[in-house]
């Protein structure tokens, strides 16, 4: 209901300042934690959102309500994440994205994690991007398969598969370290 | 304060709405503090306040001035940079290959007025009179004093 009602007020003139704000306070949190996810630091986390609600504004018109706007917002910043990573890796001679994520954490004075939290993270960004992706919208955002097929592309079955693998491989590298998580 | 129990026919006892609460804190053990990571203080207030206070309108019409600007000052450039290309259409090959030449010619120049000099004898220049004063003719350059010559 209210994500129409934003909708309604981003494409009128008059009234897109007022569907900004309320678009911002509906979705900044929600699109904040799945940003971080992926780009590890606040500072980035920063600078990414602010482009994906700038995007969101601009690009308005040309949401044609296919899908919901809560899973086209997080299509825009799954991409502008994304983005953000590989130019970070080509700046960073092609690093690994695992690599990439080991030195954020270490770097990041908005991460206070202990050494189990850190290898969790360390753990997923190991996984291959897809399965990364699915198993962070589906375990942390707890969002519904048909929603991150619409997200992510693919169907509900490989999603589904994918989240499986994810999750399996989480696990035993979990159990491989002998770390004590309770979860 | 001990909570309430609701009892089960095995014996078990669990505290009153145990299992709502168990969801809750399942679900507040995936929450970003479990992840290990932090915000700033009163992040989200700055960030609301921050994207609230950007007036996009007015900045996407400066970009389109912009890009527009960028586009006549990119073409201008682009028919410099062309007209300069087609004007002087040399490379530093061309360049070098053409100074190559040009010092081959000179010397070879000199070459064949050195060996003109060297085989200059009477026989060479005793050229007929009148081969010559046709050939003159034609080309319009007899001098007034041609016949005195003669």
């Amino acid at each position: 209901m209210i994500d129409s009602t934003i909708i309604s007020l981003l494409k009128d003139s008059t009234t897109q300042n007022e569907g900004f704000v309320l678009l911002i306070n509906q979705y900044k949190e929600k699109l904040y934690w799945h940003i971080r996810r992926i780009v590890i630091s606040h500072n980035d986390a920063d600078d990414v959102i602010q482009n994906v609600f700038i995007k969101v504004f601009k690009n308005i018109h040309s949401f044609k309500g296919q899908s919901s706007l809560y899973t086209w917002i997080f299509r825009i910043a799954t991409n502008e994440s994304l983005s953000f990573i590989r130019k970070k890796q080509r700046q960073s001679m092609f690093i690994e994205y695992a690599e990439l994520v080991e030195s954020t954490l270490s770097s990041d004075p908005y991460f206070n994690g202990d050494d189990v939290q850190k290898m969790i993270k360390k753990v997923i960004a190991r996984l291959p991007e897809k399965q990364m992706l699915v198993f962070n919208l589906r375990y942390y955002e707890e969002m519904k398969y048909e929603d991150i097929s619409t997200v992510l592309g693919g169907s509900v079955g490989g999603l589904k598969a994918s989240y499986h693998h994810a999750l399996k491989k989480v696990k035993k590298y979990i159990k491989s370290q002998n770390i004590q998580y309770e979860g | 304060m001990k909570d309430r129990m609701k009892d089960y026919e095995d014996g078990f006892s669990i505290p009153e709405n145990y299992f709502k609460d168990l969801e809750i804190r399942l679900k507040s053990t995936k929450s970003f503090h479990f992840e290990g990571f932090e915000t700033p203080d009163q992040y989200f207030d700055k960030l609301q306040n921050k994207l609230s206070n950007k007036n996009l309108s007015s900045q996407s019409i400066r970009f389109k001035f912009s890009s527009k600007i960028m586009g006549i000052a990119a073409s201008l450039l682009f028919l410099v940079a062309v007209s300069l290309q087609f004007f002087s259409n040399k490379n530093g090959v061309e360049e070098d290959l053409e100074v190559v030449y040009i010092d081959y010619f000179i010397e070879n120049i000199d070459l064949i007025t050195e060996e003109d000099i060297i085989n200059i004898t009477e026989e060479t220049i005793d050229i007929d009179d009148n081969i010559l004063y046709h050939y003159l003719e034609s080309e319009s350059v007899i001098a007034d004093d041609f016949y005195d010559l003669i």
